[in-house]
């Protein structure tokens, strides 16, 4: 089963995190404009990526150099060796010792990373998930997940990005505000594919509900970029994208949104320093410390979240300072010493995404295990209490390999007509076919209506009710529309021999293509006989040109064929059957065939009389000649 | 205006002083070459015709050779004609023989001759092509075949007959295209339909009798009369439901020309049966003034076609007037005016019989009348008076008709003084005028009974159309079975080329309808080069180029089309 759509439908970020919410596996393609990636998830976490445009090998090369791993020369006579060899370049540094196999699977992991915060600056462009049982990565990787992607990159964006020096208009405030029209999963019949109107129940239908607006979280965090950079800054490099307004309803906005949207631990104390900095920190520079509480001292009081209605305290310094569900660690840290010194193996709490120091010199081991804490006021992690309504976990998926829209599900809806029952209940119940996000199940503190409106409770919760406009139609596999390979073959089979039979009966009887009704045989019949006149005409040229050389007709058809008056075709009528061909001192007969015997009202006479070149009688004046004889053809 | 005018060519017998006594003189000496009345006078010049194309044929070298083709060129123009095509047929083959023979100084001097008789005609240039091959001779072989491919449009039947071709040859690529868009369809689609007709069959039956009764299901046309006709358009209409959008456009397409292309066959078989039949020919070498072997035989039977057409008689009389057989043309023109006496040509045309005989007066009249009944023919009629009145001596009245026509179109006017000395006065081709008219009459309207025929095959076409959303619709609350996929061969290079060699089903997969048609248009396209002329009408070339050019264009095309198709497929593999 495939899922694809474009990225003015779905943001990057909220496929990213659909895809990991539902632990899929599978390859993930993103076409853009000018280049075509290729992401590999096993289990719902990133294993591989690859860009067409440049190699892995590639990246590598450039960040081994860049990082110090490798010097130039190095490096060159690694690429030298690697001609001559053949192989991969990234066995061949392993196996020469240029690196240990942890430092390349640490290059490698944060080669991936780069390449994803690249891609994730993408904001046009076509998606295509294909689902999958296994996907082939390189063997030790360190699995990526994607909500720490994603909250790295919340800070890259803060950066010089040429996506974030252009603010996307206002309108387009964060990809969540916008309608999810047309994307397509397949698996239904053409037909209903973009089709927006509601389907009866058991149909196969699945009910995705609109992406809710988030507003307030786009704004938040907007205010973010307007924090002043100093306590950021590293004090080497400082980083201009802390000073730069953050886009607005640009992937931040969007990344921010599916991230809500997942419930995802988004405010984790020890992450966002490191991530705010880290793309841009030279590997041995200087630790820089980042003051959580500075940051949200010098975060703007009155900034767009306020005026929406946010807690105005911005992201992540909202979340980095105090509150009463972050993670103790909330003191300012010594960053990237601070990651260093607390190796993912060692610190549950670390990065679990490594900085390049950290990630080459101490490559992680095991997974590090996700913090939980939640940005109280911002996010709420999925699963936590919803005032006022049940508690909403990740819906079950309705089985293996077929791709679901992140719904939350209330945990007592699991067990009967969720979708977890596909084929038998299509249509989610209400409260599953929202979006399992908090903000949108209910108003968060500070939520405007708009938030609560746009994913609110289903007007009707019966999985057999009509479903409001503002649902989004789509279509999951149904095992009994999955069509057997041997119904597909038989299918092709019958096409391939229609092909055959069609070009044969089309070579033929090419008067069968152009008039193949029974009631027009009248006319075929006519254009045969002006396809059988037109070659009479061209023999009877080429015979009494022949005639005028050598004074009689040919004795045989063939003869004006090795003469060049004819070509082989014309010995043959329109059907391909052979023509009759007799010669006679003064004229000739030609008959059309058929399977051998002479076909009816298919001759043709052909004479040297009423020609004055060929027949010197016509000129001869006086009364023997008689009267006028008029030929009719 | 100017087409109407022919200037007497040097015939002979205008050249006399006064015509040979017309009437009873004239009369008892006619006989009718096969149909068309020839004068002693005329079958003398086409012996004489004869005689000199004997000579060409004896001739042993270049000098006599050129001397015999300008003696029969002499002849021809002096009864109106500037063309012998069989004669320039005739010397092509001689010169093909001989190159055979490798005599090819004949056969050189033979293909100039040929090339004197008729020029411009493709065949002789692919005859020297040819010769020049047989002398090794590959530069001009190169030239020759340069030379020759756009004369093929020159010669008026064999143009039109390769536009008819063209014609039909287009329509059969898209039905074919068509038809072979639909077996992508279904091998593509087909699974899901099969699958679900199957289920359905399936809900009261046996599995084994449900697939069964599924293959019947889409077989069963292959029992009817139209067999594969039939069979493709229920697949198309059963794959309606499983088609993407831009694959019902080209469903659509499909049968709307299936249902019109009986209409357009229908009017190009009448007019190509009327061009091929032997007075149209011969109307087209009038025209052209080509003089071949059976040009009065075919003439006599465009006057028992249509024996009581002014039109026709007025063409007859003007060729019996090109050919100097005046009185003759005198009867004819008579009848015409008897018929519709505003025919200003044919006013014209007596007047000027009336001059050249002498009899101003008759001529003065004729003029004058001619120049009142139709302005397109005021000018030649004034110029023509003018001269009349000139001749009985009447010169203010001269000046005063010169004057008129002056006003009317002087520069005609002075181009007909300038050639005072070899026609003094001008005819008028109102026979030749109308040979456009002569073959629509040939031709004639269409019956209503061939629209009723015709209008069922675009009634099958709309109903299809209907039946086809008519049946979606009924069936699409029940939903369609998954229809993506892609055939794998197991192999990434086998399935690369699987997608090159098997143009339109990777676009097939992929539902974009326009894409898989092109690409399926193109390579059957290029196959049916070759066959451009078999499948319609031959043209009738006297020498046969072969098929080589397009074999060589079908096998380079289809070459480079499959490279462009490798080629994309390995710089866009992911």
């Amino acid at each position: 089963m495939a899922v694809e759509g474009s990225l003015d439908l779905f943001s990057l970020p909220e496929i990213l995190q659909m895809i990991s919410q539902q632990g899929k596996t599978g390859i993930l393609t993103i076409q853009g404009q000018q280049d075509i990636v290729a992401i590999s998830f096993l289990a719902g976490d990133i294993v591989a990526a690859d860009s067409l445009a440049h190699t892995v090998e590639e990246g590598l090369a450039k960040l081994l150099v860049s990082e110090g791993l490798l010097s130039a020369a190095e490096l060159a006579r690694a690429g030298a060796e690697h001609q001559a060899s053949g192989g991969r370049l990234l066995d061949l540094l392993v196996e020469r010792q240029y690196l240990t196999r942890p430092q390349l699977l640490g290059a490698l992991r944060l080669q991936t990373i780069r390449q994803l915060e690249a891609l994730l600056r993408w904001q046009e462009g076509d998606f295509k998930f294909y689902g999958g049982d296994e996907v082939s990565y390189e063997e030790g990787f360190e699995p990526i997940s994607v909500e720490h992607l994603l909250l790295r990159t919340l800070a890259d964006f803060a950066g010089p990005s040429p996506a974030a020096q252009s603010r996307p208009p206002a309108g387009t405030a964060g990809a969540a505000v916008r309608p999810l029209l047309g994307t397509r999963i397949s698996g239904g019949g053409a037909g209903e594919r973009r089709s927006a109107t509601p389907a009866k129940a058991g149909s196969g239908e699945l009910w995705l509900p609109q992406v809710p607006e988030l507003p307030e979280l786009s704004t938040s965090t907007a205010s973010l970029g307007t924090a002043p950079p100093a306590a950021f800054q590293p004090s080497q490099r400082p980083s201009p994208a802390l000073a730069a307004p953050l886009p607005v309803g640009g992937p931040v906005a969007t990344a921010t949104a599916a991230l809500a949207a997942a419930g995802a631990p988004a405010a984790d104390r020890t992450e966002p320093p490191a991530v705010l900095a880290a793309p841009r920190l030279p590997a041995t520079g200087a630790a820089p410390t980042v003051p959580a509480g500075g940051v949200a001292a010098t975060a703007p009081a009155g900034g767009p979240a306020a005026a929406a209605g946010v807690d105005p305290v911005p992201w992540p310094a909202g979340a980095l300072s105090s509150s009463p569900s972050a993670p103790p660690a909330s003191d300012p840290v010594p960053w990237p010493a601070g990651v260093q010194s607390s190796s993912p193996s060692s610190s549950p709490g670390a990065d679990p995404v490594p900085w390049p120091a950290a990630a080459l010199s101490h490559p992680p081991s095991t997974p590090p295990a996700r913090p939980r804490g939640s940005a109280a006021g911002v996010l709420k992690p999925l699963g936590a209490s919803v005032a006022g309504g049940p508690p909403m976990a990740p819906a079950a998926t309705a089985r293996p390999g077929t791709m679901r829209s992140p719904a939350g599900v209330a945990p007592g809806a699991t067990s009967a007509g969720s979708a977890g029952s596909a084929g038998k209940s299509a249509v989610l119940p209400a409260v599953a076919g929202r979006r399992p996000s908090a903000v949108d199940a209910q108003a968060l503190p500070g939520q405007g209506p708009r938030a609560t409106a746009a994913g609110g409770p289903s007007p009707d919760g019966s999985p057999g009710g009509s479903l409001p406009k503002r649902y989004r139609q789509m279509q999951i596999e149904r095992p009994d529309r999955l069509v057997p390979l041997a119904h597909r073959a038989v299918a092709a089979g019958l096409a391939l021999a229609m092909a055959v039979a069609l070009v044969a009966a089309a070579r033929r009887a090419p008067d069968r293509v152009l008039l193949p009704f029974p009631w027009e045989q009248g006319e075929r019949a006519a254009f045969e006989r002006n396809q059988r006149e037109s070659l009479y005409d061209k023999i009877e040229a080429a015979a009494k040109t022949a005639f005028l050389r050598d004074g009689r007709f040919p004795d045989q058809l063939g003869q004006l064929r090795d003469s060049g008056l004819l070509s082989p075709a014309d010995l043959a009528d329109p059907g391909g059957e052979p023509l009759l061909y007799v010669a006679r001192e003064d004229s000739y007969t030609l008959q059309a065939t058929e399977a051998g015997r002479p076909l009816a009202d298919a001759d043709t006479i052909g004479a040297v009389s009423g020609n004055f070149l060929l027949d010197p009688t016509v000129l001869q004046s006086g009364p023997q000649n008689g009267p006028p004889i008029v030929l009719l053809d | 205006m100017l087409a109407l005018l022919l200037p007497l060519a040097p015939i002979p017998a205008l050249a006399a002083p006064i015509l040979p006594p017309p009437a009873a003189a004239e009369g008892s000496s006619l006989q009718r070459g096969a149909g068309f009345e020839l004068t002693p006078v005329v079958r003398q010049q086409l012996k004489r015709i004869q005689e000199q194309w004997l000579q060409w044929v004896s001739a042993g070298d270049r000098a006599h050779s050129e001397a015999a083709v300008s003696e029969l060129l002499a002849s021809a123009g002096q009864l109106g004609m500037s063309r012998l095509p069989d004669l320039s047929l005739g010397a092509l083959a001689w010169g093909v023989e001989a190159a055979r023979r490798k005599d090819f100084a004949r056969a050189g001097w033979s293909l100039e001759a040929a090339e004197r008789l008729d020029p411009g005609r493709p065949e002789v240039a692919f005859a020297e092509a040819s010769v020049a091959q047989a002398a090794g001779a590959y530069p001009r072989f190169a030239a020759a075949l340069c030379r020759a491919c756009p004369r093929l449009f020159l010669l008026p039947l064999e143009r039109y007959l390769w536009l008819q071709d063209l014609l039909i040859w287009s329509l059969y690529l898209l039905l074919l295209t068509g038809g072979l868009f639909i077996g992508a369809l279904m091998a593509t689609r087909g699974g899901g339909l099969f699958h679900d007709l199957a289920r359905w069959f399936g809900r009261r039956l046996p599995r084994g009798v449900a697939l069964v009764l599924a293959a019947a299901a889409l077989l069963w046309p292959l029992a009817l009369p139209g067999r594969l006709t039939w069979l493709l358009l229920l697949w198309s209409l059963l794959l309606w439901g499983y088609a993407s959008s831009s694959e019902r456009v080209v469903l659509v397409g499909l049968w709307l020309l299936v249902g019109s292309a009986p209409l357009l066959i229908a009017a190009q078989e009448r007019s190509v049966a009327v061009r091929l039949s032997p007075p149209v020919k011969a109307l087209e070498s009038l025209r052209q003034r080509r003089l071949y072997g059976g040009l009065f035989t075919d003439l006599g039977l465009l006057r028992s076609s249509l024996p009581d057409s002014p039109a026709v008689k007025q063409l007859l009389a003007d060729v019996h007037r090109i050919l100097g057989q005046w009185e003759l043309a005198r009867r004819l023109y008579s009848d015409v005016l008897a018929a519709q006496p505003q025919n200003a040509a044919a006013m014209l045309d007596l007047g000027v019989y009336a001059f050249n005989r002498g009899d101003t007066s008759s001529a003065i009249q004729y003029f004058q009348q001619a120049a009142a009944a139709d302005p397109r023919h005021a000018a030649p009629a004034l110029f023509d008076l003018s001269q009349a009145y000139n001749e009985s001596y009447l010169f203010d009245e001269a000046h005063r008709a010169l004057a008129q026509a002056k006003a009317i179109d002087a520069e005609r006017v002075d181009r007909w003084l300038s050639g005072v000395e070899q026609e003094r006065v001008v005819t008028a081709g109102g026979g030749l005028a109308q040979i456009p008219d002569i073959e629509r009459s040939l031709i004639g309207p269409a019956t209503g009974l061939d629209l009723v025929q015709h209008g069922a095959s675009v009634a099958v076409a709309l109903g299809a159309l209907l039946l086809a959303v008519a049946l979606h619709l009924a069936r699409r609350p029940y939903g369609y079975s998954d229809t993506e996929w892609q055939w794998r061969l197991g192999h990434r290079a086998l399935d690369t080329w699987r997608r090159v060699l098997l143009p339109g089903l990777a676009s097939a997969e992929a539902g974009d309808g326009a894409r898989a048609f092109l690409a399926l248009l193109t390579p059957v396209g290029l196959l049916m080069l070759p066959w451009f002329e078999r499948i319609g009408y031959r043209i009738p070339w006297g020498y046969d180029p072969g098929n080589l050019a397009a074999w060589t264009l079908a096998v380079t095309g289809l070459l480079l089309y499959l490279g462009a198709r490798l080629r994309w497929e390995l710089r866009n593999a992911v």
